[in-house]
């Protein structure tokens, strides 16, 4: 190859430099995306998991922060001493930006309230867990507030936020 | 993160499945060679994406695959004797004008698989026109032609 073809197949060199130099920091930043996915932050992982409980740590609520749309996720609220059975009570906006929704167990009885969904669960000894599996509709933030009753006290409110990415 | 785990497997997976297969598997693709191919990628996208349609899971697969790619080329260049085990190396399949019938069998490679690589690239019609023939490790024949003088 003469000198002259080297020329026109490398004719800018300081663009060159630059192209490799921008390419470079594009694969540190995708190593990043990577690692910052590994840990949660799109979705499961030590960033994403996240808890809510009462005061007195008799309901817990196990969450993921960070949704992906369309991709099931579920919380977990435990209910402690719940010995006469429990009932939860869910936001219908919530429940508005969630679809395919799946509890576990299987609630004994169900009503719409204006605003609310409340959803009943029978006796069982010690604690009731109930798992609830939904996939969200849209991207965004979407607010879960929670009243359950069942345990030592009367009732207790619960509220949490997740992000959902696109 | 089950995204990421999703594309490492796969990506290692394929790796070892490609690599037993030989070069010329999708090296010199045939029709049926390129239906084999996009059964694999619509069989490879379902295990990959699962039931997770969000761009985002999507994006991070892509990412993931692309930076593991350039992860190996990086270690490839730094070892040749990863970037061999990992693409194998050329195959000198025709020398001096006679067939290395030992090596052709192995690699699968037949006597018109290289004349029809003499002639795309060189325009060659007759076998004894052929110097050299290698194998090379993307799958496709090269072809040094005899000159005048031998």
């Amino acid at each position: 190859m003469s000198c002259k073809q080297v020329e026109i197949v490398s004719s800018n060199p300081a663009f060159e430099r630059r192209s490799f130099a921008v390419q470079r920091v594009g694969w540190c930043g995708m190593v990043g995306v990577i690692m910052l996915a590994a840990l949660g932050l799109f979705g499961r992982g030590p960033l994403s998991a996240r808890s809510v409980s009462d005061a007195a740590g008799d309901v817990r609520v196990d969450f993921e922060r960070f949704l992906r749309t369309g991709a099931q996720h579920s919380w977990r609220c435990s209910i402690g001493g719940a010995g006469s059975g429990a009932q939860v009570e869910v936001n219908q906006a919530y429940l508005d930006e969630m679809e395919d929704v799946q509890i576990t167990p299987a609630p004994v009885r169900q009503h719409a309230g204006p605003a609310t969904v409340t959803y009943e669960f029978a006796a069982r000894p010690g604690a009731i867990t109930v798992e609830f599996r939904a996939r969200p509709r849209g991207a965004g933030t979407v607010h879960c507030q929670l009243i359950v009753v069942g345990g030592e006290q009367a009732s207790r409110s619960l509220a949490f936020s997740q992000f959902v990415y696109p | 993160m089950d995204a990421i785990v999703r594309v490492v497997v796969m990506y290692a997976f394929m790796l070892l499945v490609f690599r037993l297969a030989g070069k010329r598997t999708l090296g010199e693709a045939t029709i049926f060679d390129f239906l084999l191919l996009l059964v694999i990628s619509e069989t490879t996208q379902q295990a990959l994406l699962g039931d997770d349609p969000s761009l985002t899971h999507s994006m991070l697969a892509i990412v993931t695959f692309l930076t593991l790619n350039i992860g190996m080329s990086l270690v490839k260049q730094r070892s040749p004797a990863i970037e061999r085990l990992l693409e194998d190396a050329p195959t000198l399949i025709v020398r001096d004008g006679q067939m290395l019938e030992d090596r052709m069998n192995r690699a699968r490679v037949d006597r018109e698989d290289i004349l029809e690589a003499a002639r795309r690239s060189h325009g060659l019609c007759r076998f004894e026109e052929i110097r050299h023939a290698v194998l090379e490790r993307t799958g496709e024949i090269s072809i040094v032609p005899r000159t005048p003088d031998g």
